[in-house]
């Protein structure tokens, strides 16, 4: 078995990029995420890299665009509002159809907000963030070890799609110091040949343009239409899910990260208690998972969505759901993290009928 | 005052968690917080025990706060003049031991030895070599000398004896090289064995 090491999920996240083969990071500090930057400042020098402390979210995730576009493995990583400033740059490298990572350590808001744990960016992750008709592929970690598996994979969908990945955690999987091992990760894709990279014709080949302008409304209504067909692929292929003691459950809480976890302990306590609860716990954001919701809509009383927000994925779930169980809510905000007794006394209340 | 203990070393090698239990096993007169790095788990997350065990404790106005500005409390001056001992726990790496220089007058007058707590998990100290890089960077940056080193080796959860005594036998190693004496190896109490720092988990984690 492979040797496991104590990491925080922002060195993790960092580390499982080098070994990803990114060499360009950009980006700008704010917590809790900046030990992304600090330990890419220490590493990238060493192993030929480059690491850049750009004057801005704005300027980086630009610099971000133009990696991406000379066909390099590039992560710029951020914390909600940092990741506001990104989106304009996010918007043009999804226009030009360039495969880059994005992280967001997501932190309360909306405005400065602060800087404890929250997943209040689910609607500027999954439904836009940026303007114009585009997705980014949104994965969910809740543990520091599926952080590391999933930033490779970020890599390796980014490229294979030729569309920004976002990786999206809360402050609590940033900060918090997990054993992890490294080698875990094989790549299921098989990659093509960036021949579409900016990397100087050598007088070799006709001129690679990167571009996201197109005057002519007949032009860019076909090739949004064509990126919408490579979106559909994704729905069809990509979406993921884990399922916990759906089987029998009466009621099944949907929570996606951190929050994923302390609701887990929260169903342990409420089998204990004789209550039949489980769990659907999205590792995509987008594509979302409908096909368990689908599963089980018609086998449960209701279901519980628990976020850290005022409600935000809920949305994705009524839709799975599609009005054939109830959804109830639970959640807290700011930076407060719900614990798992919020979370039974919510589940006793649901069954004891008091809704 | 007469004596003062400094804890430092690499981030996420148990600094904190450390600090509190010595400062209650030694029954000091004071706890000073000066983590300028760390944003979440905080000696200050043990506020109410320290005080009920009756040590005061010093922290930034904003620690444990959502409020994000790394200031120092401007009552660790209080504590040099009037507490017999006292312990500081500083942020980690050199980034973290640089607010030490700040106070280079006041250790002149008292007995100070500094710390360095080592987990052979973390991996930037994971060897002899990494060890010793990171004493210079620290010593550079506090204007201090690190006076012994703790192994606190640990993986949370999955720590067996194994783990520690490792741990114990690369820190001792690391001593040697760097002619320091070895302090101790401290491990959570349900792992202790005699004559090691059993340590309680007072450092509030994650809600799971």
């Amino acid at each position: 078995m492979e040797e496991k090491v104590l990491m925080k999920g922002n060195e993790a996240l960092a580390r499982a990029a080098i070994e990803a083969g990114c060499r360009f990071f950009f980006g700008y500090p704010i917590t809790p995420q900046t030990e992304v930057a600090a330990y890419m400042a220490k590493q990238m020098p060493k192993i030929g890299g480059t690491f850049l402390q750009a004057e801005s979210e704005v300027a980086a995730i630009n610099m971000v665009y133009g990696a991406a576009g000379a066909g390099a493995r590039v992560l710029t990583s951020s914390s909600s509002p940092g990741v506001s400033l990104k989106s304009e740059g996010i918007s043009y490298i999804a226009g030009s159809d360039l495969p880059c990572v994005i992280c967001n350590i997501v932190r309360g808001g909306p405005g400065l907000g602060g800087i404890q744990p929250a997943q209040s960016d689910y609607f500027q992750a999954t439904k836009g963030g940026g303007h114009g008709d585009y997705h980014m592929i949104v994965l969910a970690p809740c543990s520091v070890q599926e952080m590391v598996n999933l930033v490779k994979e970020a890599f390796d969908l980014a490229d294979y799609y030729r569309m920004p990945v976002m990786i999206m955690g809360d402050g609590m999987l940033g900060q918090m110091m997990e054993p992890v091992s490294f080698g875990s990760y094989k790549s299921s894709k098989e990659l093509a040949e960036k021949t579409w990279a900016t990397t100087g014709t050598k007088l070799e080949r006709k001129r690679n343009i990167i571009n996201s302008l197109y005057i002519t409304p007949e032009e860019l209504e076909k090739l949004v239409v064509e990126r919408y067909k490579k979106y559909d692929t994704i729905i069809e292929s990509e979406a993921r899910s884990e399922e916990y003691m759906c089987e029998d459950a009466d009621i099944i809480i949907a929570a996606y990260g951190t929050i994923a976890r302390v609701s887990k302990t929260a169903i342990k306590r409420a089998r204990d208690k004789g209550l039949k609860v489980g769990l659907i716990r999205p590792i995509t954001l987008w594509p979302f998972d409908k096909k368990p919701f689908e599963k089980y809509s018609e086998k449960v009383k209701s279901f519980l969505t628990v976020e850290m927000s005022m409600g935000q994925m809920i949305e994705d779930v009524k839709l799975a759901v599609s009005g054939k169980a109830p959804v109830e809510f639970y959640g807290r905000t700011g930076g407060m993290i719900p614990t798992p007794e919020e979370i039974l006394e919510k589940l006793e209340n649901m069954m004891g009928g008091e809704r | 005052m007469k004596k003062v203990t400094v804890f430092t070393g690499h981030f996420g090698s148990g600094k904190t968690e450390v600090a509190v239990n010595y400062a209650i096993a030694n029954k000091v007169s004071a706890i000073c917080d000066l983590d300028i790095v760390n944003p979440y788990f905080r000696t200050n997350d043990a506020k109410k025990l320290l005080n009920e065990k009756g040590i005061k404790v010093i922290a930034p106005n904003f620690a444990s706060t959502n409020v994000d500005i790394p200031s120092l409390p401007p009552d660790v001056y209080s504590v040099f003049a009037s507490c017999e001992s006292a312990i500081l726990d500083v942020g980690g790496d050199e980034d973290g031991a640089t607010v030490l220089g700040r106070y280079r007058q006041l250790f002149k007058d008292s007995e100070t030895e500094v710390f360095m707590v080592v987990n052979v998990f973390r991996p930037e100290t994971s060897d002899v070599e990494g060890i010793a890089l990171m004493k210079d960077a620290i010593e550079n940056a506090s204007r201090l000398k690190i006076s012994g080193l703790i192994n606190n080796s640990n993986l949370l959860e999955l720590t067996t004896r194994e783990h520690i005594e490792r741990g114990e036998e690369l820190v001792k190693k690391a001593c040697g090289e760097l002619s320091l004496p070895f302090i101790f190896t401290s491990a959570m109490r349900e792992y202790a064995k005699e004559g090691e720092f059993p340590l309680n988990k007072y450092i509030k984690m994650a809600q799971w």
